[in-house]
């Protein structure tokens, strides 16, 4: 009887388990399965998806480069502040992650926006980057940058201090400190951080529309391109969307290869 | 030798739940040995200064590192001590040259800068590994890079944090008699930090006892043996209490 029961519960939490699983995979398979190798093919000489896709890698690319040379400083800073200044820092600088995009527009719109925060100090009144490609940037930059940040500083924090004490007591000046030691040394998990930020540039949606619109060429990134491809023709939205879905897949796993190799290294001492 | 060459430090400061309180002179080779918890890993921090003392003198080969009366407190970067922690510490994306050329810095031409970590590579031995990642040396070969990444930077003084306990019994008496032979060689103020007794007795023509973040005794092997003034001494030299 108990043996009985034990298999029973087992086969159900097995049961419940799948059930998600099969969840998650299924509209994957969908957008693959309806689509065939030529159809990517004629997708990709569409006009509309190639400015989609041109618009979306420099963007991001630019996006990436302002990340990752802002926020290594400001992660570097934060993984050797302690405090209580530094833990309300770290959780700001977090807060785009769980902030609505809904939100993240409205908030750029009133920053950069025509009557926005910096009207006049920025640009001159009545001028303003929003709907320019400048507000694709914005918009990527400030729901990319905690994803590279929090991996930094923890990639940072896993340095063993002594390390950081002896290149000081060798004389490293605080640039040198940072160069030559503490970057080395995290890199791999600063380029999965990297990685992962990038991801979230190349995806982002909401803001983006509702800070920079929907131009085509000019701010149309490959998510608004698939939003706007969809009212027209699903096919071009099908095959946005695979590119999109490989990318990813990509990135993930590139991810994973580093955070592994770090796991492996952070085990030799 | 006179005390402008070596090391002449008074400190008073609490680290955590223990008030350290020391005063030291050595211009050879100093072990301090002490218990965990003794304030002995914390005093070398002080000295290193990445600790602060609340008040206190540190002057090292003539030179003044810290004077909180003065105000004077030179930060660990300029301070020139070679140290060497308890687990190396080194740098894991360098091989064993390019660990040891770190610290060659200052206006120097590069041939300059290729002869003095040549020189300290070749002191220790390390020429044959030059070339090698630090992950493929044995525990004694670690150490000999550290101490050679140490001695490549030109210390005016050597601080080193339990210098032998990250190797196995074997390697331990090998690498203690060359540890011995090199700090004769250098002829540095130097300070070891130990709580291994054998440690203490090979290495330290001096050994200070430290307990509960006061050093109290001072002193030869020899003396501490004769004269243990603690339980902690007489346990430590295994020496008999006196008989009566």
């Amino acid at each position: 009887m108990k043996h009985h029961s034990g298999g029973f519960q087992r086969a159900l939490l097995t049961a419940l388990g799948a059930v998600l699983l099969l969840f998650l995979a299924l509209p994957l398979a969908a957008l693959v399965l309806g689509s065939s190798p030529s159809a990517l093919g004629a997708g990709l000489r569409e006009p509309a998806v190639r400015s989609a896709l041109s618009l979306s890698l420099w963007t991001t690319l630019v996006s990436l480069l302002v990340v990752v040379l802002l926020g290594t400083p400001l992660a570097w800073g934060l993984a050797r502040g302690q405090g209580g200044l530094n833990g309300a820092l770290e959780t700001l600088v977090q807060l785009p992650i769980v902030v609505p995009p809904a939100v993240t527009g409205v908030a750029m719109l009133l920053a950069f926006g025509r009557q926005g925060l910096l009207s006049g100090v920025l640009y001159p009144e009545g001028a303003s980057i929003a709907f320019t490609t400048l507000a694709v940037i914005f918009a990527q930059v400030f729901v990319s940058a905690p994803f590279y940040v929090q991996a930094a500083v923890s990639a940072f924090r896993r340095i063993e201090p002594e390390l950081l004490v002896v290149a000081r007591s060798l004389g490293a000046s605080p640039a040198r400190l940072l160069l030559r030691v503490a970057i080395p040394i995290a890199a791999p998990g600063l380029l999965a951080g990297a990685v992962m930020s990038w991801a979230r540039a190349l995806g982002e949606f909401g803001a983006t529309l509702m800070f920079a619109g929907n131009l085509p060429g000019v701010t149309q990134t490959l998510p608004l391109a698939i939003y706007t491809a969809l009212e027209s023709d699903v096919r071009i939205a099908q095959t946005l969307s695979i590119i999109l879905v490989v990318v990813a897949l990509g990135l993930l796993l590139l991810v994973r290869s580093l955070t592994g190799k770090r796991d492996e290294a952070g085990g030799v001492r | 030798m006179s005390a402008a060459s070596g090391l002449v430090c008074e400190l008073r400061g609490r680290v955590g739940e223990l008030e350290v309180q020391v005063a030291l002179e050595t211009s050879g080779t100093l072990a301090i040995i002490g218990p965990n918890g003794s304030g002995k890993s914390s005093l070398l921090s002080m000295l290193l200064g990445t600790v602060r003392p609340r008040e206190g003198r540190i002057e090292l080969a003539g030179r003044t590192l810290l004077d909180t009366r003065a105000g004077t407190d030179i930060p660990v970067e300029q301070r020139r001590w070679g140290y060497v922690p308890q687990s190396y510490a080194l740098f894991p994306h360098l091989d064993v040259e390019a660990n040891v050329a770190f610290g060659v810095t200052g206006p120097l031409s590069g041939a300059q800068r290729r002869n003095r970590t040549e020189s300290a590579l070749a002191r220790l031995g390390l020429l044959p590994l030059a070339r090698r990642r630090t992950q493929t040396l044995s525990g004694g070969e670690r150490q000999r890079v550290a101490l050679a990444r140490a001695l490549a930077s030109e210390p005016r003084g050597l601080l080193l944090d339990e210098p032998l306990s990250a190797l196995d019994v074997h390697a331990r008496e090998e690498v203690r008699s060359s540890l011995r032979a090199f700090l004769i060689g250098v002829a540095l103020p130097t300070i070891i930090v130990t709580h291994d007794a054998q440690d203490a007795r090979a290495l330290g023509a001096e050994i200070a006892v430290m307990e509960t973040g006061r050093i109290t005794q001072k002193g030869s092997w020899k003396e501490l043996v004769s004269v243990p003034a603690s339980g902690f001494v007489r346990a430590l030299t295994g020496s008999e209490p006196p008989a009566g």
